[in-house]
Formats: C-alpha cells, sequence, structure tokens
C-alpha cells in the first residue's frame, strides 16, 4: 500500500524507548493541548480516512475523529507508554465508529449522502481533468461496493487492507478470536469481489482505472 | 472447474488490487484537512482543555447532559429489568418443565464438577468454579473479583487457554459475563482425554477492564491468570464407523468417528486425495451456524448467540434418525495438527495429502439410535498464500449413512 506502514513495521518501543506520541500524551495527561495538537497533526489524515472507509461519509468521519481525538485525549492516562498510538487510536476511532452506527440505526437517521450511492461529494481541484475524473469515478464506485458489505465486513477489510493491520492486531482490536477475523476476512473479500463484479466489472480488472489509481499516491496515509 | 469456479478472482490479485483501491477511495479525504481549529473550539466550548479525566477527574461539565440522559435511561432499563426478571422468575418453572433447560449453565451444573480454585494477581481474584468437558465442548464457570472496582474485569478472550497435561492447547472460542460470574467456552480437549481424570491449566492472559467511556477501547491488564485444575470429561456416546470411503473429483472422504454428548455432537472425518500444497485453513471452508454458539452466564437461563455463521463455503450436514438436521458450528483441523507459530492459512496439508477434519455441532442430536445421513455437496481448498491458483472445488455429493446403534 502506498506509503502505509504497518503497526509491526513501525514496532513496538520497549522500556525506556520514548517515542514523540509518549510526549505528546504525557502532555494530554498534564491537560497540556500541544499535546493533543501534536497527536491530531500526525494521526487525523490516517484516521480520517479509515473512518471514511468505515462510514463512507466524510462529514460523519470527521466528526468520529474528532470524539476520537477528545477521547484520546481525555484518557491519555490508559495509554501504555511504549506501545504504537496507531492501533490505540484506531480501536477508539473503530468503536466511535460503532458507535454513530448503532445511534443512527436507533435514530432511523439516513445521511443524504447514502441515499445516493454514486454521490461525488466534493473533490478536490486538480490540473488534469480526464484523471481527476477517472480517479472520481474509482473512488465513486469503491465507496458504493464498500457500501453494498456490512459494517463487519469492512472493518476488517479497512484494518488489513488500508491500515495494514496482521490478523491478530485485527482481532485484538476488534476483541474477537484470531480465527473468526480471519473467515470474517474471507469472508470480506468474496463479499468485495462478487459486489464489484456485479457493479463495477472493471474495478477488479487490468485496465485504465485501476492502472490511474496505481500511478497515484497522493497524500497516501502514513499508519 | 465448476461454473463457480471460473468466477473466482484470484485471492492475492483481489488483495493487492483492494490495497490500491481503498487507498483511492480514501483520497475522498484530502490530504490538507485540518481538525485542530474545530477539536480548539470543542474544547473551549467543553471547558475540558486544562483538565483532562487523568489530572482533573471531577472536570465533567461537557459530560453533564450525557449523564443525565444515561440515568434516565439506566432507570429505565431498571424498571423495565425488574419488571422483565419479576415475570420471568413466575414463568421459568413452568417453561422449563414444559421445555426443559438446555441451557449450558443447567449442563455445566448438571453434569460438571466444582473446581473452586482461585487465583490472584494485580488484585484481581480469577476463581474457577465448575468445569464441564465433553467430545464437543468444554465449558468452564468464573468468577472475578477486584477489590478497587465497582465492575470487575473480564477475561480477554483472545488471551484465554486452557493446556493439558501433553502441552496441547485449546482455545476459547466464546464466553459471557454478567457482573462477577463469567462462562467460557472452549474448543474440545484431544479425543484421548475423554473419560479419564485429566491435569489442566487454565490461563487468562490478560484482563480487559470496563473502558470509562464506550469509545475508550479495551483496557488491558496484564496477567497471567494460571489455575491447574483436575477435570474429567465425559465420554458421552462414542460411535466407532465403519463406512468405506467414497470419492469424487479424485477427492475421497470416510467418516470415521461421531461422539454423542449432551451438549452438542463431534464428527471425525479423513478427508485424502487432496494436493500437498493445500492450505489447512482452506479445508475448514464449509457453512456453518454460528448462531448454536451460545453461552450463558451463571444465573441467565435467556443467552444471547453469537448470530451469523460462514455461508458460502461447502455444504455439510448431518440428519439424525428422526429427521433433525443438523449444521456444523465450527470446523477445524486435527491432523495434521496445526502449528500456533504460524497463520493456519500458510500450512499445507503435507506430502499425504490427508487431513482430518472436526465438525462441531452445538446441538445434541435428540435420536441417538437408527441410521443417521451425513452429506457433503463439495469440498473446497486451496494453496497456501502466495500462489496464483484460486480456490478449488471438488464436486460431490458424498453421503453417508452413520448407523448410531
Amino acid at each position: 500500500m502506498d506509503g502505509a506502514m504497518t503497526s509491526a513495521q513501525q514496532g513496538k518501543c520497549v522500556d525506556t524507548c520514548s517515542t514523540p506520541d509518549d510526549e505528546a500524551l504525557r502532555r494530554c495527561q498534564a491537560g497540556d493541548i500541544a499535546g493533543l495538537d501534536a497527536l491530531v497533526a500526525r494521526h487525523q489524515l490516517a484516521a480520517l480516512r479509515i473512518a471514511y472507509l468505515l462510514m463512507q461519509d466524510r462529514s460523519l468521519a470527521e466528526d468520529i475523529v474528532q470524539e476520537s481525538f477528545l477521547l484520546a485525549y481525555r484518557h491519555a492516562g490508559q495509554f501504555r507508554s511504549g506501545t504504537p498510538f496507531a492501533p490505540w487510536f484506531h480501536r477508539i476511532v473503530l468503536n466511535a465508529a460503532r458507535q454513530h452506527l448503532r445511534a443512527a440505526t436507533r435514530r432511523r437517521e439516513t445521511s443524504l449522502d447514502l441515499l445516493d450511492p454514486r454521490s461525488p461529494q466534493r473533490l478536490p481541484v486538480v490540473s488534469d481533468p480526464l484523471r481527476h475524473a477517472e480517479r472520481a469515478e474509482v473512488r465513486a464506485a469503491v465507496t458504493h461496493v464498500l457500501r453494498l458489505l456490512t459494517h463487519k465486513q469492512r472493518e476488517v477489510l479497512v484494518l488489513r487492507y488500508y491500515g495494514g493491520y496482521k490478523d491478530n492486531e485485527i482481532a485484538r482490536a476488534l476483541g474477537l478470536p484470531a480465527g473468526t477475523v480471519r473467515w470474517r476476512l474471507h469472508a470480506a473479500l468474496r463479499a468485495f469481489d462478487r459486489q464489484a463484479r456485479s457493479t463495477y466489472p472493471w474495478l477488479l480488472e487490468d485496465g485504465r482505472a485501476p492502472a490511474a489509481i496505481l500511478e497515484h499516491s497522493e497524500g497516501a496515509a502514513d499508519i | 472447474m465448476s461454473q463457480e469456479n471460473r468466477h473466482e478472482t484470484n485471492r492475492d490479485h483481489i488483495e493487492h488490487r483492494l490495497a490500491a483501491l481503498l487507498t483511492a477511495a480514501a483520497e475522498q479525504v484530502p490530504a490538507d484537512i485540518e481538525l485542530r481549529p474545530r477539536l480548539h473550539a470543542r474544547l473551549r466550548a467543553a471547558s475540558i482543555a486544562a483538565a483532562p479525566a487523568a489530572s482533573r477527574p471531577h472536570t465533567l461539565r461537557v459530560r453533564r447532559p450525557v449523564l443525565q440522559q444515561r440515568r434516565t435511561l439506566l432507570a429505565a432499563i431498571l424498571v423495565a429489568t425488574l419488571v422483565v426478571f419479576s415475570a420471568f422468575a413466575l414463568a421459568r418453572p413452568l417453561m422449563l418443565s414444559w421445555f426443559g433447560d438446555r441451557s449450558l449453565k443447567a449442563i455445566a451444573l448438571q453434569y460438571g464438577t466444582t473446581i473452586d480454585r482461585a487465583a490472584t494477581v494485580q488484585g484481581i481474584t480469577l476463581r474457577l468454579r465448575e468445569g464441564y468437558a465433553d467430545a464437543a465442548r468444554t465449558v468452564l464457570t468464573m468468577h472475578i473479583s477486584a477489590s478497587d472496582a465497582a465492575h470487575p474485569p473480564m477475561p480477554w478472550l483472545p488471551d484465554l487457554r486452557l493446556i493439558d497435561a501433553q502441552g496441547r492447547v485449546s482455545h476459547a472460542f466464546t464466553g459471557s459475563q454478567l457482573n462477577s460470574d463469567a462462562l467460557f467456552e472452549f474448543l474440545p480437549l484431544p479425543s484421548d482425554t475423554l473419560g479419564s481424570l485429566q491435569s489442566l491449566t487454565l490461563v487468562v492472559g490478560e484482563m480487559q477492564r470496563g473502558s470509562d467511556g464506550p469509545s475508550s477501547g479495551p483496557n488491558l491488564i496484564a496477567g497471567p491468570w494460571q489455575i491447574a485444575f483436575q477435570l474429567k470429561p465425559q465420554a458421552g456416546h462414542v460411535v466407532a464407523l465403519s463406512v468405506l470411503p467414497e470419492e469424487h473429483a479424485g477427492v475421497r472422504m470416510q467418516p470415521e468417528r461421531v461422539d454423542l454428548t449432551p451438549a452438542g455432537v463431534r464428527l471425525l472425518v479423513r478427508v485424502s486425495g487432496l494436493p500437498p500444497d493445500a492450505s489447512l485453513f482452506s479445508l475448514t471452508h464449509f457453512n456453518s451456524r454460528a448462531s448454536d454458539i451460545v453461552a450463558c452466564p451463571p444465573g441467565e437461563h435467556m443467552c444471547a448467540s453469537g448470530g451469523g455463521g460462514v455461508t458460502d463455503g461447502a455444504r455439510m450436514q448431518v440428519v439424525g434418525p428422526d429427521g433433525q438436521t443438523l449444521t456444523p458450528a465450527w470446523i477445524s483441523v486435527v491432523s495434521p495438527p496445526p502449528s500456533d507459530d504460524v497463520p493456519i492459512a500458510q500450512q499445507s496439508i503435507g506430502p499425504a495429502g490427508a487431513a482430518e477434519l472436526q465438525f462441531l455441532f452445538f446441538s445434541p442430536l435428540h435420536a441417538i439410535r437408527g441410521t443417521a445421513h451425513l452429506s457433503f455437496d463439495q469440498m473446497r481448498f486451496a494453496p497456501t498464500g502466495g500462489s496464483e491458483s484460486p480456490e478449488q472445488i471438488a464436486p460431490g455429493p458424498w453421503t453417508f449413512d452413520l448407523p448410531l446403534g
């Protein structure tokens, strides 16, 4: 994955090793908002993109990540110093997303974005309109296919193939046995394959759109 | 190769493509987004900027409306719970007399053994109360207490296991906890342990403390809590089968043994004629019904079930002598024994091209005399990771009559 780094690649800090995130969390514990600023600067993009892939709604993703940062700030004391911040924070994001989903179900609210599965939303200004249109088409197609999956399927797909997490890390994040995660991943991959083939067959075939996205790595998340 | 198989997309191809597709879709969120001003505004509005919970636990102004809503909700839940439990307490004897009590709690208490051994780590005491084991499952009830916590922590399921005297591990796969009382289920102990007293060790590597906020993620407490105890797994009704193997598309199947227990059924089937590089994980791709995986905490008889299961695998079922149809809840490879050190999807079946599969059914067979019928519509297998080959499907059906006695 372009620019993405797995939590394993980041490595675990042992004993006395202190990371900038540790320092930022210590400042959060002391009530110093600069600590939160540092965490937001480093982790907001990856978290927002994970939340977006889970919810397919950018404003909802922003709400979820804001809530998550506030929770991380409030519960900074619960973070285990010396371990990577991103997996811990992504667990919070996952839980916040689930909570939003439950609340939305209870309220029976539907985002207007969700009513139109191919809603283009706001797109960045780019210099190459053709390439821009192509990428927008891919984005809309992937987003639509993701909407056709269950939330549980999206969770494992996003954590594995966007977050770069391993089975056991996903298991820990979701509180599931690793075997269940492997099955869920297997089922999710098949579901994605099936939905993609029935709605956007070109998405999984060698052709213009995938080539375009593979060439492109603008602002890839550093997880 | 079947029609369905031709449409299968190679997993490696999808995985590679999916990473790129998700990265592309994620770019809907532009790289220059900035949440800090909004967070600052929210912190200012909430007046919590200078007082996170760790340092100033009494600054709860921002939470007050939420707490008030929660109090109202909690009060409503309390009233509803009292009404439901009162009604249930009145109705339960009648219901049990009509339908019987088949909950795991009842099974564990009826056939189980009192253990009552405890281990304390970090001020948290785990007391193992009762145990029940048979060929299809192992159930343990526990009590967890912590002097300094209003809500005791619960064992962390992915790190909960049972180890026998030979070092063989049975992992926990489901469980539930109500306040201090918990019930966990483990994959069954090996067949050779049935019917004789076994020395076992329960290992709880970590416990999960109830998080302060619903979104704060699991808060794990390092252990381990280890309790050595003895338990005699119930032998149940063992049927050693003498059934001839049946072969389709080069794949041979032969049912070997059925264990009928009060809590479920275990069936062992030998599969051979498979390619040596078939992954062990791929052999377990059968439809399953996770809703049969039910765990009741002590004192509860209305159990929540896991729900779900696998629906896109090969179809396998057992039809009992009275027509009762069972779908497996859990499928695993018994032989060659999978290693814990390598992901099972990366372990291959080996040059023998044969494996022994264990099918667990978490519902008992009501009629255990007569002939049961076993069928598989197909057998699926795939090479270990990294290959370009898709999942293969050997079409059946394989059908067997199983004389139960």
